[in-house]
């Protein structure tokens, strides 16, 4: 049957790259985020290759059975896009939609802003389109004499890793859960990480290793994740995020540049990314910057994992925005 | 009457940039090489703005009296990018005609590639728009046991800076017409760098000036030289590589402005390692190229060896985009 999701590796910008893939038709791409997998698309895979077609997940540069580069400058949104456009080139596709979530979003939304012409539209799982801003972003995050926001507090190599490194399964299990939709309620610290402590010295406020998973999470899944990060680390998922600055500074020529191609935003109403600072000028204003945006759809109760919280809704608004383009 | 070249700094992109600017019009932003300054559009400045254009020559990243960062990864083409983006915006401009001439070319090239809202159209003097390749650069460059290609040579921080720092008025003397129409016969191709004893003939005689260069000119460029050095110049060199990485999410995409492209028949980049290829394509990556102008006897150094032929040329390109329909 042909929603079977096959896996195979291809070699686009000059790395090897793994890819799960199923269905046949129209080429769509899902770049999953932080700390993921291509796992994270598993019940897009076999929908939109139900609705007609050809659905491809890699797992992205720094992941699971893809190359990871030793270097942090080899982690650049520039890469990332990249490897997309190595990608479309390798499976001989002239275009493609291209869809993200979490860190995957922003390669899905830059690859559309440098490549309309390769990326003949974009959607965006939890994080919108965010315009380059005037300033170094690390400069102005969130930080107080307690604690750093905590793309901060992953700045340095090594810190990170050695503290979700220590019990992966456990580490995990507590990411999936405590930004999820199910998480009862979140202390005022948000997104912040203690200076003393690290963000595992929030076990049982913020950072919840829960009793039971929450429906859409099973053991399985979770064992997965545990899997593979156990056999690479984490380090290629954290130096997306020390390239931070240096996105900025390489991105200074699409300064006010437009997302030209059709899109699609969903994010969960529960998902902390909506309430970063300043996403509450933004995401009623997207379409200033993606003039052609479809649609912003926002899911009550749905947390940060918005495609495995809410996989029916997720597929359906999906494959409804790839058959109207 | 003559036309008053102005000069101002602004700051854009995090640094200061130098400007030289003229008339009023239709802004045209020049982009000058290596190792060049403003000045090297000296006359392109006045020519462009009696055509009734507003002309505005910076010092690229790295030169004259623009700032000049320390770390070498500050140079990557996309750092020239966002700075002549950054220059629109300062000037308040939505969009420009950019040229450029040798790596100025390169810029004007990408320029136009990446952000076509801002840049409606490209003039090329030199060197060509040329495609990304599936290799790393200095990877493919030519060496052999006794000689390296020039690129090569200049990657090694200090080395290259060592020789050009103490021979200023060499370079920009009897160095600068030794890649012009106006070399001396016999002169050996300027590319390869011998790996042992003196790169470059620094002790030969001066030649006399040709007509196209002058003693002020030669001091021109020497005082500015010998006040920055050659560093900054260097390390848009030794982000090549770098450059072809950051790239690649641009692989195949065409040039869609419209585009003229202007070269010296005795340029030695005409001969550079897979040149032959990059102008074939041209019309393949830049569709909407209006004319390529080949010089005859003219060297690399264009729009200084050839003011009015080349001045000529860019007005009657800029007069054109008035009356055509866009792209």
């Amino acid at each position: 049957m042909t929603t079977e999701v096959m896996h195979r590796t291809v070699e686009a910008n000059s790395i090897r790259m793994r890819l799960a893939e199923a269905g046949s038709g129209p080429l769509v791409v899902l770049c999953h985020g932080f700390p993921e997998s291509w796992y994270s698309w598993r019940h897009q895979l076999p929908a939109l290759a139900e609705a007609g077609f050809h659905a491809t997940a890699p797992d992205m540069r720094g992941y699971g059975r893809t190359e990871r580069p030793e270097a942090i400058d080899q982690y650049t949104l520039l890469h990332l896009v990249g490897d997309m456009v190595g990608l479309l080139d390798a499976l001989g596709a002239e275009q493609a939609v291209i869809a993200g979530h979490d860190w995957g979003a922003p390669v899905a939304w830059h690859a559309a802003l440098l490549r309309p012409d390769r990326f003949r539209g974009v959607i965006g799982l939890s994080v919108p389109y965010r315009p380059r801003g005037p300033v170094r972003p690390t400069t102005v995050m969130p930080q107080t004499e307690d604690a750093v926001f905590y793309q901060l507090y992953f700045q340095t190599p090594g810190v990170a890793e050695a503290e979700f490194e220590h019990d992966i399964p456990r580490f995990i299990r507590a990411t999936l859960y405590s930004i999820s939709g199910e998480m009862p309620q979140r202390g005022p610290g948000g997104m912040m990480v203690p200076r003393q402590g690290g963000l595992l010295s929030r076990w049982a406020t913020d950072f919840v290793d829960p009793p039971a998973l929450p429906s859409w999470l099973s053991e399985a899944d979770v064992n997965f994740y545990a899997g593979e990060f156990t056999r690479t680390g984490f380090s290629g998922g954290l130096n997306w995020y020390r390239n931070i600055d240096r996105n900025w500074e390489l991105l200074a020529p699409f300064a006010g540049a437009r997302v030209t191609v059709p899109a699609l935003y969903i994010a969960g109403d529960r998902d902390p990314v909506v309430a970063f600072p300043g996403m509450d000028r933004l995401i009623p204003n997207l379409a200033n910057f993606v003039p052609q945006l479809r649609q912003t759809i926002m899911l009550p109760g749905c947390g940060h994992w918005t495609q495995q919280e809410r996989a029916a809704e997720v597929n359906a608004a999906m494959i409804d925005f790839l058959r109207r383009l | 009457m003559m036309t008053e070249v102005k000069h101002r700094t602004i700051e854009t992109n995090g640094i200061r940039i130098h400007l030289a600017e003229a008339g009023a019009g239709p802004l045209v932003v020049l982009c000058h090489g290596f190792p060049e300054l403003w000045y090297s559009w000296r006359h392109q400045l006045a020519a462009l703005a009696e055509a009734g254009f507003r002309v505005v020559a910076p010092d690229m990243r790295g030169y004259g009296q623009t700032d000049r960062p320390e770390a070498i990864d500050q140079y990557t083409l996309f750092h020239m990018l966002g700075d002549m983006v950054g220059l629109l915006d300062a000037l308040g401009a939505e969009q420009a005609v950019i040229a450029g001439h040798d790596w100025g070319a390169t810029v004007a090239w990408h320029a136009a590639q990446f952000r076509p809202d801002r840049f409606h159209a490209v003039i090329g003097l030199s060197v060509p728009f040329r495609a990304r390749g599936s290799a790393r650069p200095t990877t493919v460059m030519p060496q052999t046991e006794d000689a390296i290609w020039y690129q090569l040579y200049f990657q090694e921080p200090g080395v290259a800076e060592a020789e050009y720092d103490r021979n200023v008025r060499a370079v920009f003397h009897a160095g600068k017409i030794s890649i012009s129409g106006d070399s001396l016969p016999g002169t050996r191709p300027f590319g390869m760098v011998p790996r042992q004893g003196r790169p470059f003939r620094w002790d030969a005689p001066a030649p006399p000036f040709p007509a196209w260069l002058t003693q002020a000119d030669v001091d021109f460029y020497t005082a500015e030289f010998t006040r920055t050095g050659f560093r900054g110049g260097f390390n848009w060199y030794r982000n090549i590589d770098r450059n072809w990485e950051l790239l690649a999410p641009f692989d195949g995409l065409r040039v869609s402005v419209p585009a003229l492209y202007i070269a010296g028949e005795r340029d030695p980049v005409q001969k550079f390692p897979g040149m032959d290829r990059h102008i074939a394509d041209l019309v393949k990556f830049v569709p909407h190229l209006r004319r390529t102008i080949i010089l005859p006897g003219c060297g690399h150094i264009t729009q200084e060896e050839r003011p009015a032929e080349v001045s000529a040329a860019m007005i009657e390109f800029l007069r054109g985009l008035a009356t055509e329909p866009a792209a």
